[in-house]
Protein backbone atom coordinates (compact mmCIF):
# COMPACT_ATOMS: atom_id res chain seq x y z
CA UNK A 1 0.00 0.00 0.00
CA UNK A 2 2.79 2.41 1.05
CA UNK A 3 4.84 1.49 -2.02
CA UNK A 4 1.87 2.01 -4.32
CA UNK A 5 1.40 5.53 -2.94
CA UNK A 6 5.07 6.36 -3.31
CA UNK A 7 4.97 5.16 -6.92
CA UNK A 8 2.02 7.45 -7.58
CA UNK A 9 3.98 10.36 -6.14
CA UNK A 10 6.93 9.39 -8.31
CA UNK A 11 4.74 9.38 -11.44
CA UNK A 12 3.20 12.72 -10.52
CA UNK A 13 6.63 14.29 -10.09
CA UNK A 14 7.72 12.92 -13.48
CA UNK A 15 4.68 14.54 -15.09
CA UNK A 16 5.43 17.89 -13.47
CA UNK A 17 9.06 17.71 -14.55
CA UNK A 18 7.97 16.90 -18.12
CA UNK A 19 6.08 20.18 -18.13
CA UNK A 20 9.04 22.01 -16.60
CA UNK A 21 11.28 20.67 -19.35
CA UNK A 22 9.30 22.73 -21.85
CA UNK A 23 10.46 25.98 -20.25
CA UNK A 24 13.87 27.58 -20.83
CA UNK A 25 16.93 25.91 -19.27
CA UNK A 26 17.82 29.11 -17.34
CA UNK A 27 14.38 29.05 -15.70
CA UNK A 28 14.92 25.40 -14.84
CA UNK A 29 18.14 26.32 -12.94
CA UNK A 30 16.18 28.87 -10.88
CA UNK A 31 13.56 26.24 -10.00
CA UNK A 32 16.28 23.72 -9.06
CA UNK A 33 17.97 26.34 -6.86
CA UNK A 34 14.71 27.01 -4.97
CA UNK A 35 14.10 23.28 -4.64
CA UNK A 36 17.62 22.76 -3.20
CA UNK A 37 16.99 25.42 -0.53
CA UNK A 38 13.74 23.67 0.46
CA UNK A 39 15.46 20.28 0.53
CA UNK A 40 18.31 21.55 2.76
CA UNK A 41 15.79 23.02 5.22
CA UNK A 42 13.91 19.71 5.20
CA UNK A 43 17.08 17.81 6.10
CA UNK A 44 17.76 20.16 9.02
CA UNK A 45 14.24 19.60 10.38
CA UNK A 46 14.64 15.86 10.11
CA UNK A 47 17.95 15.98 12.01
CA UNK A 48 16.19 17.75 14.85
CA UNK A 49 13.55 15.04 14.96
CA UNK A 50 16.15 12.28 15.11
CA UNK A 51 18.28 13.97 17.73
CA UNK A 52 15.44 14.70 20.09
CA UNK A 53 14.19 11.06 19.90
CA UNK A 54 10.67 12.39 20.13
CA UNK A 55 8.13 9.53 19.89
CA UNK A 56 6.03 9.34 16.74
CA UNK A 57 2.62 10.93 16.80
CA UNK A 58 -0.09 8.31 16.92
CA UNK A 59 -2.00 7.87 13.70
CA UNK A 60 -5.02 10.07 13.23
CA UNK A 61 -4.40 11.71 16.58
CA UNK A 62 -4.01 15.42 16.69
CA UNK A 63 -2.09 17.08 19.46
CA UNK A 64 -3.16 15.31 22.62
CA UNK A 65 -3.78 17.91 25.30
CA UNK A 66 -1.88 17.43 28.53
CA UNK A 67 -4.00 16.00 31.33
CA UNK A 68 -6.37 18.72 32.47
CA UNK A 69 -6.98 18.78 36.17
CA UNK A 70 -10.55 19.91 36.56
CA UNK A 71 -10.42 20.23 40.28
CA UNK A 72 -8.08 22.30 42.34
CA UNK A 73 -4.53 20.91 42.10
CA UNK A 74 -3.55 18.67 44.96
CA UNK A 75 -1.43 20.62 47.34
CA UNK A 76 0.79 18.67 49.65
CA UNK A 77 -0.87 19.74 52.85
CA UNK A 78 -0.14 17.64 55.93
CA UNK A 79 -3.64 16.08 55.97
CA UNK A 80 -3.31 14.97 52.35
CA UNK A 81 0.19 13.66 52.90
CA UNK A 82 -1.28 11.53 55.66
CA UNK A 83 -3.96 10.25 53.34
CA UNK A 84 -1.34 9.41 50.72
CA UNK A 85 0.72 7.58 53.31
CA UNK A 86 -2.40 5.78 54.53
CA UNK A 87 -3.22 4.70 50.99
CA UNK A 88 0.33 3.44 50.41
CA UNK A 89 0.04 1.49 53.65
CA UNK A 90 -3.30 -0.01 52.62
CA UNK A 91 -1.98 -0.98 49.17
CA UNK A 92 0.94 -2.78 50.77
CA UNK A 93 -1.33 -4.49 53.33
CA UNK A 94 -3.53 -5.80 50.51
CA UNK A 95 -0.53 -7.12 48.61
CA UNK A 96 0.90 -8.74 51.74
CA UNK A 97 -2.42 -10.17 53.01
CA UNK A 98 -2.25 -13.77 54.16
CA UNK A 99 -5.88 -14.47 53.40
CA UNK A 100 -8.43 -13.38 50.84
CA UNK A 101 -10.79 -12.24 53.62
CA UNK A 102 -8.18 -9.98 55.17
CA UNK A 103 -7.31 -8.55 51.75
CA UNK A 104 -10.99 -7.97 50.98
CA UNK A 105 -11.52 -6.13 54.26
CA UNK A 106 -8.59 -3.87 53.40
CA UNK A 107 -9.97 -3.34 49.91
CA UNK A 108 -13.34 -2.25 51.31
CA UNK A 109 -11.63 0.11 53.76
CA UNK A 110 -9.50 1.61 51.01
CA UNK A 111 -12.44 2.09 48.65
CA UNK A 112 -13.99 4.45 51.25
CA UNK A 113 -11.35 7.03 50.32
CA UNK A 114 -12.58 7.06 46.73
CA UNK A 115 -15.56 8.76 45.13
CA UNK A 116 -16.45 5.49 43.43
CA UNK A 117 -15.08 2.00 42.99
CA UNK A 118 -14.80 2.92 39.30
CA UNK A 119 -12.46 5.83 39.97
CA UNK A 120 -9.85 5.72 37.21
CA UNK A 121 -6.31 4.58 37.91
CA UNK A 122 -3.57 5.67 35.52
CA UNK A 123 -0.30 3.80 35.63
CA UNK A 124 2.84 5.42 34.24
CA UNK A 125 5.36 2.76 33.28
CA UNK A 126 7.88 4.97 31.48
CA UNK A 127 8.81 8.63 31.09
CA UNK A 128 10.84 10.23 28.33
CA UNK A 129 11.46 13.94 27.73
CA UNK A 130 8.62 14.81 30.07
CA UNK A 131 6.19 12.55 28.21
CA UNK A 132 4.48 9.79 30.18
CA UNK A 133 3.79 6.33 28.79
CA UNK A 134 0.66 4.83 30.32
CA UNK A 135 -0.46 1.25 30.75
CA UNK A 136 -4.12 0.60 29.94
CA UNK A 137 -6.20 2.63 32.43
CA UNK A 138 -8.00 0.60 35.06
CA UNK A 139 -10.31 1.30 38.00
CA UNK A 140 -9.47 1.45 41.68
CA UNK A 141 -11.56 -1.64 42.41
CA UNK A 142 -9.71 -3.66 39.78
CA UNK A 143 -6.36 -2.27 40.87
CA UNK A 144 -6.89 -3.20 44.53
CA UNK A 145 -7.91 -6.70 43.51
CA UNK A 146 -4.82 -6.81 41.30
CA UNK A 147 -2.66 -6.15 44.37
CA UNK A 148 -4.48 -8.95 46.18
CA UNK A 149 -4.23 -11.47 43.32
CA UNK A 150 -0.66 -10.75 42.33
CA UNK A 151 0.58 -10.29 45.90
CA UNK A 152 2.77 -7.42 44.78
CA UNK A 153 2.63 -3.64 44.94
CA UNK A 154 4.92 -2.45 42.16
CA UNK A 155 3.67 1.16 41.99
CA UNK A 156 3.75 4.24 44.16
CA UNK A 157 1.26 7.09 44.23
CA UNK A 158 2.18 9.98 41.98
CA UNK A 159 -0.94 12.10 41.93
CA UNK A 160 -4.35 12.24 43.59
CA UNK A 161 -7.30 14.28 42.39
CA UNK A 162 -10.13 14.99 44.80
CA UNK A 163 -13.75 15.99 44.34
CA UNK A 164 -15.54 18.66 46.33
CA UNK A 165 -16.42 16.15 49.04
CA UNK A 166 -12.74 15.34 49.57
CA UNK A 167 -13.02 11.89 47.99
CA UNK A 168 -10.42 10.71 45.50
CA UNK A 169 -11.76 10.90 41.95
CA UNK A 170 -8.62 9.88 40.15
CA UNK A 171 -5.24 8.42 41.01
CA UNK A 172 -2.00 8.25 39.07
CA UNK A 173 0.59 5.63 39.95
CA UNK A 174 4.14 5.20 38.75
CA UNK A 175 6.61 2.34 38.76
CA UNK A 176 8.83 2.19 41.83
CA UNK B 1 21.15 16.21 -19.02
CA UNK B 2 17.45 17.06 -18.83
CA UNK B 3 16.54 13.37 -18.82
CA UNK B 4 18.90 12.67 -15.92
CA UNK B 5 17.42 15.53 -13.87
CA UNK B 6 13.94 14.31 -14.77
CA UNK B 7 14.54 11.02 -12.99
CA UNK B 8 16.97 11.99 -10.20
CA UNK B 9 14.69 14.62 -8.63
CA UNK B 10 11.66 12.37 -8.07
CA UNK B 11 13.89 9.56 -6.80
CA UNK B 12 15.40 11.93 -4.22
CA UNK B 13 11.98 13.22 -3.14
CA UNK B 14 10.50 9.73 -2.79
CA UNK B 15 13.49 8.46 -0.77
CA UNK B 16 13.35 11.53 1.50
CA UNK B 17 9.65 10.92 2.19
CA UNK B 18 10.24 7.23 2.89
CA UNK B 19 13.02 8.06 5.34
CA UNK B 20 10.89 10.70 7.04
CA UNK B 21 7.98 8.26 7.50
CA UNK B 22 10.33 5.62 8.95
CA UNK B 23 11.89 8.13 11.35
CA UNK B 24 8.42 9.02 12.64
CA UNK B 25 7.67 5.35 13.37
CA UNK B 26 10.72 4.69 15.50
CA UNK B 27 10.62 4.55 19.28
CA UNK B 28 13.69 4.97 21.42
CA UNK B 29 15.52 1.85 22.69
CA UNK B 30 14.71 2.76 26.30
CA UNK B 31 10.99 3.12 25.57
CA UNK B 32 11.08 -0.19 23.67
CA UNK B 33 12.73 -1.82 26.68
CA UNK B 34 10.02 -0.47 28.97
CA UNK B 35 7.31 -1.84 26.66
CA UNK B 36 9.10 -5.22 26.53
CA UNK B 37 9.06 -5.32 30.33
CA UNK B 38 5.40 -4.33 30.46
CA UNK B 39 4.49 -7.25 28.17
CA UNK B 40 6.56 -9.69 30.24
CA UNK B 41 4.75 -8.44 33.33
CA UNK B 42 1.37 -9.17 31.71
CA UNK B 43 2.48 -12.77 31.13
CA UNK B 44 3.61 -13.05 34.75
CA UNK B 45 0.21 -11.67 35.81
CA UNK B 46 -1.51 -14.35 33.71
CA UNK B 47 0.68 -16.98 35.33
CA UNK B 48 -0.58 -15.93 38.76
CA UNK B 49 -4.20 -15.83 37.60
CA UNK B 50 -3.93 -19.35 36.18
CA UNK B 51 -2.47 -20.57 39.41
CA UNK B 52 -5.36 -19.01 41.41
CA UNK B 53 -8.04 -20.38 39.04
CA UNK B 54 -6.53 -23.88 39.14
CA UNK B 55 -6.14 -23.89 42.91
CA UNK B 56 -8.91 -26.00 44.51
CA UNK B 57 -8.78 -23.78 47.60
CA UNK B 58 -9.98 -20.77 45.62
CA UNK B 59 -13.53 -19.70 46.36
CA UNK B 60 -15.80 -19.95 43.30
CA UNK B 61 -16.75 -16.25 43.31
CA UNK B 62 -13.08 -15.29 43.49
CA UNK B 63 -12.23 -17.75 40.71
CA UNK B 64 -14.90 -16.24 38.51
CA UNK B 65 -13.63 -12.71 39.13
CA UNK B 66 -10.06 -13.77 38.41
CA UNK B 67 -11.23 -15.44 35.19
CA UNK B 68 -12.62 -12.06 34.11
CA UNK B 69 -9.28 -10.40 34.83
CA UNK B 70 -7.36 -13.14 33.03
CA UNK B 71 -9.66 -12.96 30.01
CA UNK B 72 -9.08 -9.20 29.75
CA UNK B 73 -5.40 -9.88 29.09
CA UNK B 74 -6.19 -11.53 25.73
CA UNK B 75 -7.25 -10.42 22.29
CA UNK B 76 -10.71 -11.60 21.30
CA UNK B 77 -10.92 -15.10 19.92
CA UNK B 78 -7.51 -16.08 21.30
CA UNK B 79 -7.00 -19.79 21.92
CA UNK B 80 -5.00 -21.74 24.47
CA UNK B 81 -3.52 -25.17 23.78
CA UNK B 82 -3.89 -28.13 26.15
CA UNK B 83 -1.63 -31.14 25.87
CA UNK B 84 -1.20 -34.41 27.76
CA UNK B 85 1.49 -37.03 28.12
CA UNK B 86 -1.17 -39.58 27.16
CA UNK B 87 -1.96 -38.20 23.71
CA UNK B 88 -0.07 -36.64 20.83
CA UNK B 89 -2.76 -34.17 19.86
CA UNK B 90 -2.93 -30.68 21.33
CA UNK B 91 -6.47 -29.42 21.87
CA UNK B 92 -7.22 -25.71 21.57
CA UNK B 93 -9.89 -23.84 23.51
CA UNK B 94 -11.14 -20.27 23.64
CA UNK B 95 -9.69 -18.46 26.65
CA UNK B 96 -12.82 -18.49 28.82
CA UNK B 97 -13.46 -22.14 28.00
CA UNK B 98 -9.86 -23.00 28.90
CA UNK B 99 -10.09 -21.15 32.22
CA UNK B 100 -13.37 -22.84 33.15
CA UNK B 101 -11.95 -26.28 32.34
CA UNK B 102 -8.90 -25.45 34.42
CA UNK B 103 -11.13 -24.44 37.32
CA UNK B 104 -13.09 -27.68 37.10
CA UNK B 105 -10.20 -30.13 36.71
CA UNK B 106 -10.95 -33.44 38.34
CA UNK B 107 -8.15 -33.36 40.92
CA UNK B 108 -8.20 -32.79 44.64
CA UNK B 109 -5.18 -30.59 44.48
CA UNK B 110 -3.71 -28.68 41.54
CA UNK B 111 -0.42 -26.84 41.43
CA UNK B 112 0.59 -24.80 38.39
CA UNK B 113 3.79 -22.86 38.10
CA UNK B 114 5.16 -20.89 35.17
CA UNK B 115 8.89 -20.24 34.97
CA UNK B 116 11.68 -19.24 32.57
CA UNK B 117 9.47 -16.60 30.97
CA UNK B 118 11.39 -14.93 28.15
CA UNK B 119 11.15 -13.51 24.64
CA UNK B 120 11.97 -15.84 21.77
CA UNK B 121 10.95 -13.25 19.20
CA UNK B 122 11.38 -9.56 19.98
CA UNK B 123 8.53 -7.14 19.57
CA UNK B 124 8.72 -5.91 15.97
CA UNK B 125 6.68 -3.15 14.40
CA UNK B 126 4.25 -4.40 11.76
CA UNK B 127 3.00 -2.40 8.74
CA UNK B 128 -0.29 -1.74 10.58
CA UNK B 129 1.60 -0.05 13.44
CA UNK B 130 1.16 -2.84 15.98
CA UNK B 131 4.15 -4.48 17.64
CA UNK B 132 4.15 -8.26 17.63
CA UNK B 133 6.46 -10.63 19.50
CA UNK B 134 6.53 -14.08 21.05
CA UNK B 135 7.21 -14.96 24.68
CA UNK B 136 7.98 -18.53 25.73
CA UNK B 137 7.08 -19.95 29.13
CA UNK B 138 7.48 -23.31 30.80
CA UNK B 139 4.58 -24.63 32.84
CA UNK B 140 4.92 -27.23 35.55
CA UNK B 141 1.55 -28.86 36.23
CA UNK B 142 0.83 -31.20 39.10
CA UNK B 143 -2.60 -32.67 39.82
CA UNK B 144 -3.27 -35.02 42.72
CA UNK B 145 -6.53 -36.97 42.80
CA UNK B 146 -8.32 -38.15 45.96
CA UNK B 147 -7.01 -41.71 45.51
CA UNK B 148 -3.48 -40.37 45.69
CA UNK B 149 -2.67 -40.63 41.98
CA UNK B 150 -0.56 -37.83 40.65
CA UNK B 151 -0.30 -36.48 37.13
CA UNK B 152 2.71 -34.28 36.39
CA UNK B 153 3.94 -32.69 33.20
CA UNK B 154 6.00 -29.80 31.94
CA UNK B 155 4.88 -27.93 28.85
CA UNK B 156 6.64 -25.32 26.80
CA UNK B 157 4.25 -22.69 25.53
CA UNK B 158 4.65 -19.86 23.02
CA UNK B 159 2.51 -16.79 23.62
CA UNK B 160 2.00 -14.22 20.87
CA UNK B 161 2.13 -10.66 22.18
CA UNK B 162 0.42 -7.68 20.56
CA UNK B 163 1.28 -4.14 21.59
CA UNK B 164 -0.51 -1.13 20.20
CA UNK B 165 -0.73 2.54 21.11
CA UNK B 166 -4.36 3.47 21.64
CA UNK B 167 -6.31 6.35 23.06
CA UNK B 168 -9.36 6.52 25.26
CA UNK B 169 -11.46 9.25 26.77
CA UNK B 170 -11.82 9.26 30.55
CA UNK B 171 -13.59 12.01 32.48
CA UNK B 172 -13.56 14.26 29.45
CA UNK B 173 -9.93 13.98 28.53
CA UNK B 174 -8.08 11.86 26.05
CA UNK B 175 -5.48 9.47 27.38
CA UNK B 176 -3.00 7.70 25.16
CA UNK B 177 -1.82 4.34 26.43
CA UNK B 178 0.05 1.23 25.36
CA UNK B 179 -2.33 -1.69 25.08
CA UNK B 180 -0.56 -5.00 25.63
CA UNK B 181 -2.64 -8.03 24.73
CA UNK B 182 -1.87 -11.72 24.59
CA UNK B 183 -2.77 -13.82 21.58
CA UNK B 184 -2.85 -17.59 21.12
CA UNK B 185 -0.90 -19.80 23.50
CA UNK B 186 0.58 -22.67 21.51
CA UNK B 187 1.97 -25.78 23.17
CA UNK B 188 5.30 -26.64 21.56
CA UNK B 189 6.59 -29.37 23.87
CA UNK B 190 5.22 -31.69 26.57
CA UNK B 191 7.48 -33.74 28.82
CA UNK B 192 7.10 -35.60 32.11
Amino acid sequence: MAHFTLWNIFEAIITIIDKIMNIKLSHLYVILFIFSIIAINGCKSKKKVTASTEPPPVEEVKEVPPPVVEEKPVEKEPAELTLEAQLEKNFQAIADANSVDYANRNINETLKFFASSDAPVFIVFYRENGEKDYDKPTTIDKHLNYLKDQKKNPYKIDKLIFNDQGKIEEIELTSR
Amino acid sequence: MKNIIKYIIPVCIVFSMYGYVNAQDEISPDRKKAIDSLALEKVRDLSKYISIIGDKATDQAEASRVMDRAEELFVEEAEIGVSSLYREQVNYYKVRQYLMRLNQLNYDKVMIKWYNIHYISDLERQPDGKYVGVITVYQRFEGISDDGLTYKDTTKKDITIYVEKKKTQIRGRIIEFWDVLLGDIRVTETTS
